[in-house]
């Protein structure tokens, strides 16, 4: 093909692009995006549980019998999931949080950069809000659309939050690195830094008091420079997590 | 008739980018099938490509569109000079484009630009077959018009 074919044809593109962009800016696209995302909510979600392995299997239509047996597999799926809900929901109301606490339960959607729920602006979700799973912190919300939203985890670069250690009260900054850790920072040298540890956040930055992140695996304490730090593992698989509670009211 | 497959491997791309594989598939898809097509069908399946990403992250519409269109063009517009259907241009080409793109969204990670050029690697054989397999089925519907 041609440049002066296909140069007409990108411009044309290109300008749709912008019109689409304008219009999302007056909020013309709005209704289509709620619209489609009624539809992909759904579609996201079983593939996040089909590769958490969760859900069974979409076999294709067999016979009586065997159509009999996937009804019961997809009936053992859904109890499974109730299950789940249930005891999630149970573990929630016993965890040690104060009672003024609202929550609104939202199942996640996805784990890419960030861990996307099913709830969006129109459960009266916000940026802002912390996601918890009991009383272990799972993050901070930082993107929302109407049905679904974002969350910062605290093992990401962009995370930054103000903790102490449990036992030893030391305090710092906690710092994702991007995967599984993250790292206790700027704890200066005069406090002490115990393996195995928890940490919590202190109720700054946006985060509430007392809630968990994690526990410490690794001190690295270097007596020249100004500052100690520890090596924080997570305390539940973020990649495992099928029901979380969004924060409502603190 | 054949040309769906792109769609429907974009699609499959695009949900597992969008909730399980936190890499650029969908554009390193886009790039490659550019790549290796003459016509503009290129340039379309990069906009719907963007707008499937757009619809499936809930962001504005024709963000994504416009960068994958502006990351095709290059290759449309060079693909003589550069060979770039070549994996010796495409690998640098699309760890640059991605670099760039991650500025704005991700901090830029050696593993996440080396999982990619895994892709890269892997989706480059596949998207050649699927290529080829349209291509002879436009040249035999130009041959019975003839």
């Amino acid at each position: 093909m041609k440049r002066q074919q296909v140069l007409p044809t990108f411009l044309v593109f290109i300008l749709l692009c912008l019109l689409l962009i304008l219009a999302g800016i007056f909020g013309f696209t709005r209704p289509l995006q709620e619209g489609v995302e009624r539809l992909t909510v759904p579609l996201r979600m079983t593939v996040y549980r089909g590769w958490q392995g969760t859900t069974g299997g979409l076999g294709g239509q067999g016979g009586l019998g065997e159509k009999t047996e996937k009804e019961k597999a997809q009936l053992q799926v859904k109890l499974e999931v109730l299950q789940d809900e249930n005891q999630a929901l149970r573990k929630q109301l016993g965890a040690p949080l104060p009672a003024s606490m609202k929550f609104l339960p939202a199942k996640t959607l996805g784990l890419t950069r960030y861990l996307t729920i099913d709830k969006g602006e129109k459960d009266g979700v916000k940026s802002g809000k912390l996601v918890v799973s009991e009383n272990i912190l799972v993050g901070k919300i930082v993107k929302v659309t109407s049905a679904t939203a974002d969350i910062l985890l605290p093992t990401d670069p962009d995370s930054k939050i103000p903790a102490k250690t449990l036992k030893t009260q030391a305090r710092g900054l906690v710092i994702g690195q991007f995967g599984t850790q993250a790292i206790l920072n700027r704890v200066v040298q005069a406090e002490t830094l115990t393996v195995d540890d928890l940490v919590v956040t202190i109720g700054e930055g946006g985060y509430g008091r007392d809630l968990l992140i994690g526990k410490i695996n690794k001190i690295n304490k270097i007596e020249v420079e100004p500052f100690q730090k520890a090596t924080i593992n997570p305390l539940v698989n973020y990649n495992q997590l099928d029901n979380v509670f969004v924060i409502m009211e603190q | 008739m054949k040309s769906i497959i792109i769609y429907l491997l974009i699609i499959i791309l695009a949900l597992l980018e969008t909730t399980i594989i936190p890499f650029n598939l969908t554009l390193v898809t886009v790039i490659l099938w550019s790549s290796v097509r003459s016509d503009y069908q290129g340039l379309s399946v990069a906009f719907l490509a963007g707008l499937l990403i757009d619809f499936l992250l809930g962001q504005n519409l024709g963000f994504s569109s416009l960068l994958y269109l502006l990351a095709v063009i290059p290759v449309y517009l060079y693909k003589k000079r550069f060979h770039a259907e070549k994996w010796q241009f495409l690998l640098p080409y699309i760890l640059i484009i991605i670099t760039f793109i991650d500025l704005f969204s991700y901090t830029i990670l050696l593993s996440r630009l080396l999982l990619n050029a895994i892709a890269i690697v892997i989706f480059l054989p596949l998207i050649r077959f699927i290529a080829s397999l349209t291509e002879d089925q436009r040249r035999l519907s130009l041959d019975t018009n003839i």
